[in-house]
C-alpha cells in the first residue's frame, strides 16, 4: 500500500490542490482492499503531511470515516495510536493541526458501541503517555483542542474508568489540570466535571486530591451559578462528583465540615409537593435527580457504614479497625449535628410527610432514608423529630411521627412503608424515654377509617392496626405496626413491662373484656394462606411476630411469664418450630426456635421438657443452623454497607419508578444485621443453658458429699429424717433425667429413621446435613451423653452410700434394743428386789408388833422370837447378800447405788430391831421365862413364819 | 471561629518517618502509634496565632510509599506550605531529601514555603543524622528547620506555627498573591453566619497595620 497514495500526496503537495480536490483523491481512490474507506490514506495525511490546511483537512475526512464505521475505529487502534500520539506531541506550534488530531481521536473514541470505538477508548486510556498528553492538551491555547481532548478523557473514562484512573493517578498534573478546566467555559467545564465524577469513583488517592483542588468550591459554585436543586443536569453531575468524594471518606467528610459545605446540603434536598402547571404529575424528572442525589449527600453524611468492597485488601488489626470506627462514628455525629443546625429535619420532614410531601415516592424514600440516617442514636436530632409536625388535609396539624406511622402502615409502596418504619426505628433507638412516650399511647382511641386517618397517635394508629386484624389474614397493616412495635420495646424493660399491660379492647366497648397485646400478637401467628401467592406475605408476617417476641421476652421474665401464663402459647410456638408454620418456611422455624430459647434462658425446665417433647433438641438446633447458614442470614449478617452509589443512568431510573423500590434490603427483609449479631450470641448461650440443664438439673441446690454426713449435734431421727429426704430428692431428679433420657433416647431413634428413608425435600436436607453435621450438634450430643453418664454415676453413688447408712443405722438400732432390753432386765429385778424388801419390812413390822404384845407375856415368845429373828437375820443377810450381788452385777451403777442406800437403812433398821431383841430377851430372862422355853417359841414362830 | 487566612499544607517525606504522627499530635494533641501505612488519618486543620492573627491551617498528610509518589506529587501545586520531613535514626530518610525537594521544585508553586523537619529526636541513642547535617541542608537549600518529637511533641506546634509566619510574610510583602487559587491560601470567611466574615476582615485590618509598622 502507500506508493500510490504517497505519490498522490507528493502531487498534492507540489501542485497545492484545493480542498475540494485532495478530498475528491481521497474518497476516490484506494485500489486496496485494506483501505477501501480511505481511514488509512487520512491518517496517513494527518500524521505525516506538511501542509497544515491539508492535514487540517485529513483530519476532518477521518472523523468523517470512523464516525460512520466502527472497523475504521478498529483499524486505528490497531495501527495508529502511535502515529496519532506522535503527532500530537510532536506539533506544537500549529493549532490547526493539534484540533485537527483531536477531534480525530474524539471521532474514535466517541459514537456508537462497537469493538473499534472500545478498542479506541482502551488504547488511550490504558496508556500512560496517551493520558498525558491529553492532560497537557487541556492547557492548551485552542478552546476547541481543549474540549476535544476533554471530551476524549471522558469518552473513555465510560468505558475505561479503571485504566484511566490507574492513568491519572501517576500523573501529578491531571486532576490540577482538571480542576482549572471546572473554570473554564461552561461546555469544557461540564466535561471537565464528568471526567472528575468518574476519575473519583472507588479511588481513594484521586478523591483525596480532588478534594484539596478545592472540589468543593467548584462544585458549589456551578451549582449556585445553575440555580441549586432548580437547575439542569450540571447541579446532578456536581452532587455526583460531592457524592463521591464523601462516599466512605472521613478526612473528605472532615474537611467539607470544615469548609461549612454541609451546611449548604438541606437547601439542595428541599423539596415538596408542587401543584401548578404540571398538575398533580409530580416534579420534573431533572429535579427529582438533584434532589436525590442531594439527600444521598445528607445520608453518606450521616451514615457509619462503610462502601461495599472498599479496603477490601487492607489488613487492619483490631486497635486500628476500632480507631477508624470511632473516627467514623464521631465524624457522622458531627455531621448529624452540623445538618440539624440547618434545619434538614424540618426538611426532610416537609419533602416526606403529610401534605407537603413530594409527589414522587422516590424521593420520597430516600428523604425518609436519610431522615432516619439523621436522627439515629443522636439525642437531639430525636427530640426534633418527636417535636416535628406535619399537616394532613389542609386543616390538622399532627405530630410528624404519626404522619410517618400512617405511612410505614398505609403507603402503596412496600420501600415506603419500609423507609417510614426505619424512621420511627431510628427515632427510637437509643431513646428509652421516647420508646416509653411511644408505648404509653398504644391504645386504640375509637373506632374510625381502617386507614388510620382519624387516629391522634401513633400509639392509638399501631394498636388499632394489631386490634383490627381479626381474621387470621394477613394484614399489611399490622405487620408494619408489628415492626414498629418491636421497636418501641427493643432492650427498655420499662417499655416492655408497660406494653404487657396494654389493652387493645376499647375503653368504650360495652363488653368488659380485655385484649392484652401479647396474647394478640401470638394470635396472629396462626395465620394461613390460602393461595400461593400469599406464602411469602404470611411467611413476612410470622417473621415480624416472632422477631417482636424475641425482642419482648429477651431477658424480661415477666414478659416470659406473660407468655408463658396462657397455656397455648408454648405449644404454639414449639410447633411452629416443628413445621415452619402453614408454609413451611425454615426461617419461621428457627425464629419460633429462637423465640424458645428467650423463654429457656428464663424458664428453664418446662420449656425445655415442651421443647424436647414437641419439637426434639437435635432438630430445635439443625433449624438455627438452617436459618445462621441460609442465604439471606448470611448476607445480612455481613456489616451493613453503604446503598449503590447513584449515577447519571440509575437515578433517571429511580426518578421515574412508581414504587420507589430500587433494591431489595441484604437479607431480604427477614433479617437484619442487629438480629444476626443478637442471635449468634444468643445461640451460645442457650446452647449453655441447656447444657447445664442436662447436666445439673438442680442447679439451685447445691447436693454435695458434705450433706449427708452427720452434723455435729444431730440425733438419730433428725439425721434419718434429711437422709430420707436426700433420698426422695435424688429419686426425683432421677426420675427426671430418666424422663429426659427417655425422650432423648425416643427422638434419636425417631430422627434416624428419616435418615434411613429419606423422602422428597427432606432426603436432599437430611443428605446435606449429614454430609456437613454441624460439629455443634455433635458436640451437643456428647455433652448431653456425658452429662446423662455424669449423673447415673452420681445417683449410683448416692445410692450405694445411702444403703450404707441404712445398714449402719440398723445395726445401731439393734444395739439399741438389746441395750434396752437389758436395761429393762435390770429394772425388773430392781423392782423385785423393792418389792422383797418391803415384803420383809412388813414382816419385821409384823414381828415388832408381836414382840409388843407377847413380850411381857412369855420368854418362849422372846426365845423364839429371838431365834426367829437370828434365823431370819441370817437368812435375810444371805438372800440379801446374793441379791445384792446379782444385782450390783447386772444393774447398772446408778440403780444399784440407790439400792444400797435403801439397803443400808434397812441394816440400820435391822441393827436396831436386833438391840431392842437384846434387851427384850435379857428383860425375860430376868423376868424368869425358860430361855430354852422361849427359844422353842420363838423357833415355833419363825417355823410359823416361814 | 473566624480566621484571617486559611493556609493548605501538605506533609511529605519517606515511608515511616512519622508523618500521620506529626499531624495526629498537632490537630488532636496525641500520638498514636498507627502500625499501618497512611489511613483514616489523612486530613486534619487546626487554629494557630501567626504574625499576631488567627490562621487556620488545613493540612493533608501524603502517603510516603513510591507507588504514591505520583499522587503525592499532585498536591504541591495548589499547597502554601511543605513539612518535609525525615526520620534522625534513619539516614536514608535524609539521603532522599534532595530527591523530595527535587519534586517539590518541579510541580510546586515557587512560593511554596518548605519547612524541613527532622522527626523522633527524642530517640537520642539511635540517632543517625545529627541536628548540624539537618541545618545545613536546609540553609543550603533555602529552608526552614526544626527537630521534633512527635510522640512527645516537641517542636510539633513550632514546626506548623513558624511556616505560617514565613507564609504570612510572603504574603505581607506581597510576593505571595491572596488572589491566586492555587497559592494555598485564602482569605478568611465563615459561610454560615452573616458578619463573620466582617470580623475576619475587621482582624485583617486591625493586624495589617501592626504588621507593616514592623516592617
Amino acid at each position: 500500500m502507500g506508493r500510490l497514495d504517497r505519490v498522490a500526496a507528493l502531487a498534492r503537495d507540489v501542485t497545492s490542490a484545493t480542498a475540494d480536490v485532495a478530498r475528491n483523491i481521497v474518497f476516490g481512490s484506494g485500489p486496496e482492499g485494506e483501505d477501501d474507506d480511505g481511514v488509512e490514506r487520512a491518517l496517513e495525511r494527518l500524521t505525516c503531511g506538511v501542509l497544515s490546511s491539508d492535514r487540517a483537512l485529513a483530519g476532518r475526512t477521518l472523523c468523517e470515516i470512523v464516525e460512520e464505521r466502527d472497523s475504521a475505529k478498529a483499524r486505528v487502534a490497531r495501527a495508529w495510536g502511535e502515529r496519532l500520539l506522535e503527532t500530537l506531541r510532536e506539533t506544537t506550534d500549529d493549532d490547526d493541526v493539534i484540533r485537527a488530531a483531536l477531534e480525530a481521536t474524539r471521532a474514535c473514541a466517541s459514537g456508537r458501541m462497537g469493538e473499534g470505538r472500545d478498542a479506541c477508548r482502551a488504547m488511550i486510556a490504558r496508556d500512560f503517555a496517551w493520558v498525558r498528553q491529553l492532560v497537557s492538551e487541556l492547557r492548551g491555547r485552542d478552546f476547541y483542542s481543549r474540549l476535544a481532548a476533554a471530551q476524549t478523557l471522558r469518552e473513555a473514562s465510560e468505558s475505561e474508568g479503571e485504566a484511566l484512573r490507574a492513568s491519572a493517578a501517576r500523573d501529578p498534573t491531571a486532576v490540577p489540570t482538571l480542576m482549572d478546566a471546572m473554570k473554564e467555559n461552561e461546555v469544557i467545564r461540564n466535561e471537565a466535571l464528568l471526567l472528575l465524577v468518574e476519575l473519583t469513583k472507588d479511588h481513594e488517592e484521586l478523591q483525596k486530591i480532588v478534594a484539596f483542588e478545592g472540589a468543593f468550591e467548584r462544585a458549589f459554585a456551578v451549582m449556585r451559578e445553575e440555580g441549586g436543586v432548580e437547575g439542569g443536569v450540571v447541579v446532578q453531575d456536581c452532587l455526583e462528583l460531592c457524592n463521591n468524594l464523601l462516599r466512605d471518606n472521613p478526612s473528605n467528610q472532615t474537611l467539607f465540615r470544615e469548609n461549612g459545605f454541609v451546611r449548604s446540603v438541606p437547601g439542595l434536598a428541599a423539596v415538596e409537593r408542587e401543584i401548578g402547571n404540571s398538575g398533580m404529575r409530580g416534579i420534573s424528572a431533572q429535579k427529582a435527580a438533584n434532589a436525590l442525589c442531594a439527600l444521598e449527600t445528607v445520608h453518606l453524611l450521616v451514615s457509619p457504614n462503610q462502601e461495599d468492597g472498599k479496603r477490601r485488601n487492607a489488613r487492619h488489626d483490631a486497635e486500628l479497625e476500632a480507631l477508624l470506627r470511632q473516627q467514623r462514628l464521631a465524624g457522622c455525629r458531627a455531621n448529624q449535628s452540623e445538618l440539624a443546625k440547618t434545619g434538614t429535619v424540618e426538611i426532610l420532614v416537609r419533602a416526606s410527610l403529610g401534605d407537603s410531601a413530594v409527589n414522587a415516592v422516590s424521593v420520597r424514600v430516600a428523604a425518609l432514608r436519610a431522615l432516619a440516617a439523621l436522627v439515629r442514636n443522636h439525642e437531639e436530632n430525636q427530640t426534633e423529630l418527636f417535636s416535628a409536625t406535619a399537616d394532613r388535609a389542609g386543616t390538622v396539624t399532627e405530630p410528624a411521627l404519626l404522619a410517618c406511622g400512617r405511612t410505614a402502615l398505609h403507603s402503596l409502596s412496600p420501600a415506603e412503608r419500609a423507609a417510614a418504619s426505619s424512621v420511627l426505628g431510628a427515632s427510637m433507638r437509643g431513646n428509652p424515654d421516647g420508646q416509653l412516650l411511644l408505648v404509653s399511647t398504644l391504645a386504640p382511641t375509637g373506632f374510625g377509617a381502617t386507614d388510620g386517618s382519624e387516629d391522634a397517635s401513633l400509639g392509638g394508629l399501631l394498636a388499632r392496626a394489631l386490634a383490627t386484624n381479626v381474621g387470621m389474614v394477613y394484614d399489611q397493616a399490622s405487620v408494619e405496626a408489628a415492626r414498629i412495635l418491636r421497636d418501641m420495646l427493643h432492650r427498655n424493660d420499662d417499655a416492655k413491662l408497660k406494653a404487657l399491660r396494654v389493652n387493645l379492647e376499647p375503653v368504650t366497648s360495652r363488653a368488659n373484656a380485655s385484649e392484652l397485646l401479647l396474647p394478640r400478637c401470638v394470635r396472629q401467628l396462626a395465620v394461613t394462606h390460602t393461595t400461593e401467592d400469599e406464602k411469602p406475605q404470611v411467611e413476612r408476617l410470622q417473621t415480624v411476630i416472632l422477631r417482636l417476641l424475641i425482642v419482648w421476652l429477651y431477658e424480661c421474665k415477666p414478659a416470659v411469664d406473660a407468655f408463658l401464663s396462657s397455656p397455648g402459647h408454648l405449644p404454639a410456638i414449639a410447633d411452629l418450630a416443628r413445621t415452619g408454620g402453614s408454609t413451611e418456611s425454615p426461617h419461621v422455624a428457627a425464629l419460633a426456635c429462637v423465640v424458645l430459647g428467650c423463654c429457656l434462658l428464663e424458664k428453664a425446665g418446662s420449656v425445655l421438657d415442651v421443647v424436647s417433647a414437641r419439637v426434639g433438641l437435635q432438630s430445635f438446633f439443625m433449624k438455627w443452623e438452617a436459618m445462621t447458614t441460609s442465604e439471606q442470614y448470611v448476607q445480612a449478617a455481613e456489616t451493613p454497607k453503604l446503598p449503590r452509589a447513584l449515577t447519571r443512568a440509575n437515578v433517571a431510573k429511580l426518578a421515574i419508578q412508581s414504587d420507589g423500590e430500587d433494591e431489595v434490603p441484604p437479607g431480604e427483609g427477614l433479617y437484619d444485621n442487629e438480629i444476626t449479631v443478637f442471635i449468634n450470641e444468643l445461640e451460645e448461650r442457650v446452647k449453655t443453658s441447656i447444657m447445664s440443664m442436662y447436666a445439673k438439673p438442680s442447679a439451685g441446690e447445691e447436693r454435695s458429699a458434705s450433706s449427708v454426713i452427720r452434723r455435729d449435734g444431730e440425733d438419730d431421727a433428725s439425721y434419718l429424717t434429711r437422709l430420707q429426704e436426700a433420698l426422695r430428692a435424688s429419686e426425683k431428679e432421677l426420675e427426671d433425667v430418666r424422663s429426659r433420657n427417655t425422650v432423648l433416647a425416643e427422638q434419636l431413634l425417631g430422627t434416624s429413621n428419616p435418615a434411613a428413608a429419606p423422602s422428597g425435600d427432606e432426603a436432599v436436607s437430611g443428605s446435606m446435613e449429614n454430609g456437613s453435621r454441624p460439629a455443634s450438634n455433635e458436640a451437643l450430643q456428647a455433652a448431653v451423653e456425658a452429662a446423662k453418664r455424669a449423673n447415673a454415676h452420681e445417683i449410683e453413688n448416692l445410692k450405694r452410700d445411702l444403703e450404707d447408712f441404712k445398714r449402719l443405722a440398723d445395726e445401731r438400732q439393734e444395739s439399741l434394743t438389746s441395750l434396752s432390753s437389758a436395761y429393762n432386765g435390770l429394772e425388773a429385778e430392781v423392782y423385785r428386789l423393792e418389792s422383797e424388801a418391803t415384803g420383809l419390812r412388813a414382816k419385821l413390822h409384823d414381828i415388832a408388833d408381836s414382840d409388843d404384845v407377847s413380850a411381857p407375856d412369855t420368854a418362849t415368845l422372846d426365845v423364839a422370837r429371838e431365834a426367829g429373828r437370828q434365823e431370819g437375820r441370817r437368812l435375810a443377810e444371805v438372800e440379801f447378800e446374793t441379791r445384792m450381788r446379782d444385782a450390783v452385777e447386772a444393774a447398772v451403777a446408778e440403780a444399784a447405788a440407790a439400792h444400797e442406800a435403801e439397803l443400808n437403812d434397812l441394816l440400820a433398821c435391822l441393827g436396831q430391831e436386833e438391840a431392842s431383841k437384846e434387851h427384850l430377851f435379857a428383860r425375860l430372862l430376868e423376868l424368869g421365862v425358860d430361855e430354852t422355853a422361849l427359844e422353842e417359841d420363838l423357833a415355833k414362830i419363825v417355823i410359823g413364819d416361814e | 471561629m473566624s480566621y484571617a487566612y486559611l493556609l493548605k499544607y501538605i506533609i511529605i517525606g519517606d515511608t515511616g518517618v512519622g508523618k500521620s504522627c506529626l499531624l495526629l499530635q498537632f490537630t488532636d494533641q496525641r500520638f498514636q502509634l498507627v502500625h499501618d501505612l497512611t489511613i483514616g488519618v489523612e486530613f486534619g486543620s487546626r487554629m494557630v496565632t501567626a504574625g499576631g492573627k488567627q490562621v487556620k491551617l488545613q493540612i493533608w498528610d501524603t502517603a510516603g510509599q513510591e507507588s504514591f509518589r505520583s499522587i503525592t506529587r499532585s498536591y504541591y501545586r495548589g499547597a502554601a506550605g511543605a513539612l518535609l520531613v525525615y526520620d534522625v535514626t534513619r539516614r536514608e530518610t535524609f539521603d532522599n531529601l534532595s530527591s523530595w525537594l527535587q519534586d517539590c521544585r518541579a510541580n510546586a508553586n515557587h512560593n511554596m514555603v518548605i519547612m524541613l523537619v527532622g522527626n523522633k529526636s527524642d530517640v537520642s541513642h539511635r540517632r543517625a543524622v545529627s541536628t548540624e547535617e539537618g541545618e545545613m541542608f536546609a540553609r543550603e537549600n533555602g529552608l526552614l528547620f526544626v527537630e521534633t518529637s512527635a510522640k512527645s511533641a516537641f517542636g510539633v506546634d513550632d514546626a506548623f506555627v513558624a511556616t505560617a509566619g514565613a507564609v504570612l510574610a510572603k504574603i505581607d510583602t506581597g510576593v505571595l498573591d491572596v488572589k491566586n487559587e492555587s497559592s494555598g491560601v485564602k482569605l478568611g470567611y465563615d459561610p454560615g453566619r452573616k458578619g463573620t466574615s466582617d470580623v475576619a476582615r475587621l482582624d485583617v485590618r486591625r493586624a495589617e497595620p501592626g504588621a507593616s509598622s514592623c516592617c
